[in-house]
């Protein structure tokens, strides 16, 4: 009897053995549970990513309004200066390369420029003109996220003679793929 | 040599229970983590809980437009002097002076009503040709109303009591 009782005993005591042998892996298992859920959930919140490009839509237009523009007049030399319009992105100090990702190659920005008499509201000879991806311009007045973001900003401008203008600038950014994950 | 197993045996059973208390307790955590989680991705419902994403009348600027004031004020007024120095002296937009109204109107109206459909407003006040000034805006904005719109505005100050102001509001 003694000896039945020891024997169960003992097997007893060696599965309590193996209890405590297997607490510390719960105690990973909490660590990694914990740790991955607090992963999943900042990445599940901060995951979308930020939609700048109404911002850099915006910039665009504003760089190359302040490219036009000398202390408030209009540079006349655009008017006749033919390499604004051939050398437009160095002109203004442009640069429409892309990031080498997504498969883009230099296509995700368009840039139009129009110059017109404020009286008459007739274009000058030769513009506008544009810069960029064309094709981009196809998306403008949709308003489906993933669409490229244009923008178009007009403003009255007056040169050293006093003589009035209306400046147009169209400027589209596309990089949805980086802009409008889903 | 029986009482010390007995003694075993009961601390046995302490490790059986230490082990249940973290079984469960690890369940616990699971279900806690899981409901984080769902509030996490119902990201939208957080934000408007804690109304992150609502604009409180957000002001900023538009330079394009300011190029368009600038160049207004410049342009030269019939019989002398430039459209600054006429609403300096005489005041606001008033009626009688349809050169500076209405060149106002063709330039503020004509370009940013399109991009500020809410509001395109140009004066030192009231005035004949833009209306009263809208409220709601610096000066008398009310803490308690979340305002979901975006204004941009520009003062030029004319003397110490006065300036003019060019104020854009989109929803």
């Amino acid at each position: 009897m003694d000896r039945l009782l020891e024997f169960r005993l003992s097997s007893f005591f060696r599965n309590k053995k193996g209890a405590e042998k297997y607490l510390s892996p719960w105690w990973f298992a909490i660590l990694f549970i914990v740790a991955g859920g607090i992963v999943y959930m900042v990445a599940l919140f901060y995951g979308k990513p930020y939609d700048i490009r109404e911002v850099e839509a915006n910039l665009l237009a504003e760089k190359i309004a302040d490219c036009v523009v000398e202390q408030n007049y209009l540079k006349t030399e655009i008017l006749n200066d033919p390499e604004f319009k051939t050398k437009f992105l160095e002109y203004c100090d442009l640069n429409f390369n892309a990031e080498d990702s997504y498969g883009w190659s230099n296509d995700q920005y368009y840039a139009e420029f129009g110059i017109s008499d404020f009286s008459t509201k007739k274009d000058f000879e030769g513009f506008p003109f544009y810069a960029g991806n064309p094709n981009l311009k196809d998306y403008c007045g949709q308003q489906d996220k993933n669409f490229p973001f244009c923008v178009e900003k007009s403003f009255y401008v007056l040169d050293k003679t006093n003589k009035q203008y209306i400046v147009k600038i169209i400027s589209i950014v596309r990089k949805t793929e980086k802009n409008a994950k889903q | 040599m029986l009482n010390n197993k007995k003694a075993q045996i009961q601390n046995k059973k302490a490790q059986v229970g230490e082990t249940v208390t973290w079984m469960v307790a690890i369940l616990i955590i699971i279900v806690i983590v899981i409901i984080s989680v769902i509030v996490a991705g119902l990201g939208e419902l957080a934000k408007n809980i804690f109304n992150l994403d609502n604009k409180i009348v957000v002001a900023s600027s538009d330079r394009i437009a300011e190029k368009s004031l600038y160049n207004y004020l410049l342009t030269p007024y019939p019989g002398g002097g430039n459209v600054y120095l006429k609403i300096r002296t005489e005041g606001n937009l008033e009626e009688e002076d349809k050169f500076s109204g209405e060149l106002a109107s063709e330039i503020f109206k004509g370009f940013y009503e399109k991009n500020y459909p809410m509001v395109v407003w140009l004066g030192t006040g009231g005035n004949y040709y833009f209306g009263s000034r809208p409220s709601s805006v610096r000066g008398d904005f009310d803490p308690n109303i979340h305002y979901l719109v975006d204004y941009v505005s520009s003062a030029i100050y004319l003397d110490e009591n006065k300036y003019l102001e060019l104020i854009l509001m989109n929803k």
